[in-house]
């Protein structure tokens, strides 16, 4: 028999145990969600008063009515089924809603990282995704200056400033260095062991019980360490460490990424301050030749601003009328080269045309398909005009030395033939025809010797006599000639400067010049016009109009302008050479400018001429101040 | 119906036992459910045995329908005061286990955290 005390006894351990779990959920309500601990409390009810029913009624108080397995007995199992049913499909429910947070918080921080450049924007949003999904709390991430440096605190949450701006970290005397060198998470107990005197403050300041530590790896290169603390004396699970990865992970290629950006950013400012800021015009444009980039050295040369020509075909940089060449010439040999480079006019935004030597280069991608068009420009008008003064003065010196060299020979010949002229005719009865025959030889011959010494004029480098010259005097002297030589119809003008500074030269090539200039003149108006002498004192730069070889200073200027027919274009580029006349064969010997030219390079000057057809002519000669 | 709740409540645990084996994939997922399972087996066993105790009594119409039967007068002897203190230390256990797996509890049993 067993008595009935041992039946009590473990109906009275039922309901003490019984309290003790209400109790118990009691106490710990929070860690329960509201169904499982409603039905957990109903159990211990129960099982309460399963026990209290089953004391008394074996205690002889009540009677014996099988109260316990009667009533309570059956909501028993009832309450267990509704436990196994709605734990797991609440269990099922958090986790999902846990699983949508946590993929909802990576994908927003996916976005943000793809997004977000600053490395420090990066890492405090990893830190502070982090510690929210987790509830810890502290949360930093930790690199090191240098590769072995100490670690530093970049960005955190949970720590205050003053501690985080302190923390440094020496290698591997830590968990989040011993990560870091091994690339591989690590987590630790923080109550156990004995800790690092850095970390033992820490610990202490947050009251943290374990702490982990992340590597943040990007291309199997470690960049930091994520280092997580928490208080509430839990190892961190598997998911938890596999969470904080994922983060590290994004957060790694996001640094990478930005600071890649930024070594690109940096580098593209660089390329474009060098490519804004060079002197040469930069051009880019798209396979269909629309800009695509302008610099301001191109702003500069053509006046157009980058903004005005964006997207524009660049055919407004060529005159309307050389457009036809651009595709007929440049494009295909750009085609067939890749490259094409030369000189070729072009036009600003306020109509002014102007040469400019063009370097254009095809640029392929990887795949050799056409990206754009580089066209570097340079303004090359002035050196053209150089170019061909420079040209011009060579073929002058080349032709006056020839013509020099001729006119000497012919001089020797010319002065037999003179004096033998002379010996026959003083030998002849002057009247008689042979006599007459005589004096026009010895004539033809003293015109020749004097063409030969004209033509010697163009081969002297050298002035034949060298003194201060006032050109006023002598440009009055010329005038009071010229009155009585040219038709009365030709109005002869005078503008002289009162206080013309003296050049050193040759007053009597000086005077020739003059002459000279002033009979092409007169053979240019004909019968009537007017003839403006100006003398000015001015200074002389090498960069003006004159181009280079003048020596800058003070100079002066004499203008001689007519109103005659005017020289063609065509014609002006040769009207210095030798031999070249625009008055046929009406007695012109084509030496007249040639020898002003040579006269005027002699004395260190410039000449120039400025017509068109049907203007008149204007000669300006600059010649430095002696 | 002496013996009705009895095996009414022991249906149920079966119905409840069958539940489980069939959801036994969701309890390997639910680990918080684990400690809960043994208190639960032991009330199976505490009402099995209550049950099991009346079989010997009478047949199972008398015990359902006829609550003053003449089976059960004839109950006693000592299976069935083994079968009885079986019930009682199974539902005792169940409830110190149940106590224990409540205190030993660190985390909701459904666990907002991963």
């Amino acid at each position: 028999m067993i008595p009935k005390a041992v039946i009590i006894a473990l109906d009275a351990v039922t309901i003490a145990f019984a309290l003790t779990a209400g109790v118990g959920l009691l106490a710990r309500w929070r860690r329960f969600n509201r169904a499982s601990g409603g039905l957990l409390l109903a159990l211990a009810v129960l099982a309460v008063a399963w026990g209290t029913a089953n004391v008394l009624e074996w205690g002889g108080i009540l009677p014996k009515a099988d109260i316990a397995e009667d009533v309570f007995g059956p909501l028993v199992p009832v309450a267990w089924l509704f436990l196994f049913i709605l734990v797991p499909e609440q269990q099922a429910k958090q986790r999902l809603r846990g699983t949508v947070d946590r993929l909802g918080a990576l994908h927003r921080l996916a976005t943000d990282l793809v997004t977000t450049t600053s490395p420090q924007a990066i890492m405090d949003e990893v830190v502070t995704e982090a510690a929210r999904l987790l509830d810890l709390p502290v949360v930093a991430i930790l690199t090191p200056d240098d590769h072995a440096g100490p670690l530093k605190v970049r960005a955190s949450v949970g720590m205050d400033e003053t501690t985080a701006e302190s923390l440094c970290l020496e290698p591997n005397r830590n968990l989040s260095s011993q990560a870091l060198g091994r690339g591989t998470p690590l987590q630790a107990s923080l109550i156990d062991g004995p800790l690092p005197d850095q970390t033992a403050a820490l610990v202490h300041l947050y009251g943290l019980t374990n702490a982990a530590a992340i590597p943040l790896l990007a291309d199997g290169r470690a960049l930091g360490a994520l280092a997580a603390g928490r208080a509430d004396n839990r190892r961190f699970t598997d998911a938890e460490i596999r969470l904080l990865q994922t983060l590290c992970a994004h957060a790694a290629g996001a640094i990478q990424n930005a600071r890649l950006l930024g070594r690109v950013a940096e580098s593209e400012a660089k390329y474009r301050a060098i490519v804004e800021n060079a002197q040469a015009a930069i051009i880019v444009v798209d396979a269909y030749r629309h800009v695509l980039f302008w610099n301001r050295g191109a702003e500069r040369l053509f006046g157009w601003a980058a903004e005005e020509v964006s997207d524009h075909h660049v055919d407004f940089i060529y005159p309307e009328d050389r457009r036809p060449d651009v595709i007929r010439h440049i494009l295909p040999a750009l085609q067939r080269d890749g490259t094409w480079s030369g000189e070729f006019p072009a036009v600003r935004k306020n109509g002014e045309t102007f040469t400019a030597f063009f370097s254009l280069s095809r640029v392929f991608d990887s795949h050799g398909s056409v990206i754009c068009t580089l066209g570097i420009l340079s303004d090359v008008t002035e050196r053209v005009r150089l170019r061909e003064q420079l040209f011009q003065a060579q073929k002058m010196e080349t032709l006056g030395t020839l013509a020099g060299g001729i006119a000497h020979d012919f001089n020797n010949l010319l002065t037999a033939i003179l004096g033998s002229a002379t010996l026959l005719r003083d030998s002849l009865t002057p009247g008689s025809d042979d006599y007459e025959s005589a004096t026009s030889i010895e004539q033809a011959a003293r015109r020749g010797t004097q063409l030969g010494e004209q033509l010697m004029d163009l081969s002297r480098r050298e002035p034949a006599r060298v003194e201060p010259v006032n050109l006023n005097p002598i440009i009055r002297e010329a005038v009071r000639l010229l009155r009585r030589t040219l038709p009365s119809q030709i109005e002869l003008v005078t503008n002289l400067a009162p206080h013309l500074r003296s050049i050193r030269g040759d007053p009597g090539q000086m005077h020739q010049v003059l002459m000279n200039l002033a009979v092409n003149a007169r053979d240019a108006m004909g019968q009537a016009g007017t003839l403006t002498i100006v003398t000015e004192n001015v200074n002389l730069t090498d960069d003006g109009p004159f181009g280079d070889g003048i020596r800058p200073g003070p100079g002066v200027q004499l203008t001689l302008s007519d109103t005659g027919a005017g020289v063609p274009p065509d014609e002006q580029a040769h009207i210095f050479e030798p031999f070249v006349t625009t008055k046929g064969n009406e007695g012109g010997t084509g030496l007249g400018l040639s020898t002003v030219y040579a006269i005027v390079t002699r004395h260190g000057g410039r000449i120039t001429l400025e017509s068109a057809p049907g203007q008149g002519a204007t000669f300006r000669i600059l010649l430095p101040a002696g | 119906m002496q013996q009705f709740g009895e095996l009414l409540a022991l249906g149920l645990c079966v119905v409840t036992v069958l539940y489980v084996l069939m959801h036994r994939h969701v309890f390997r997922d639910v680990p918080t459910l684990k400690p809960f399972l043994l208190p639960f087996i032991l009330v199976v066993v505490a009402f099995a045995a209550t049950v099991v105790e009346a079989i010997p009594t009478g047949d199972i119409a008398q015990i359902i329908f006829w609550e003053e039967s003449p089976a059960a007068t004839q109950r006693g002897g000592w299976p069935s005061e083994v079968l009885n203190l079986l019930e009682h230390m199974a539902y005792a256990g169940s409830v110190i286990l149940l106590a224990l797996a409540i205190w030993r509890r660190r985390t909701a049993p459904t666990g907002s955290h991963p």
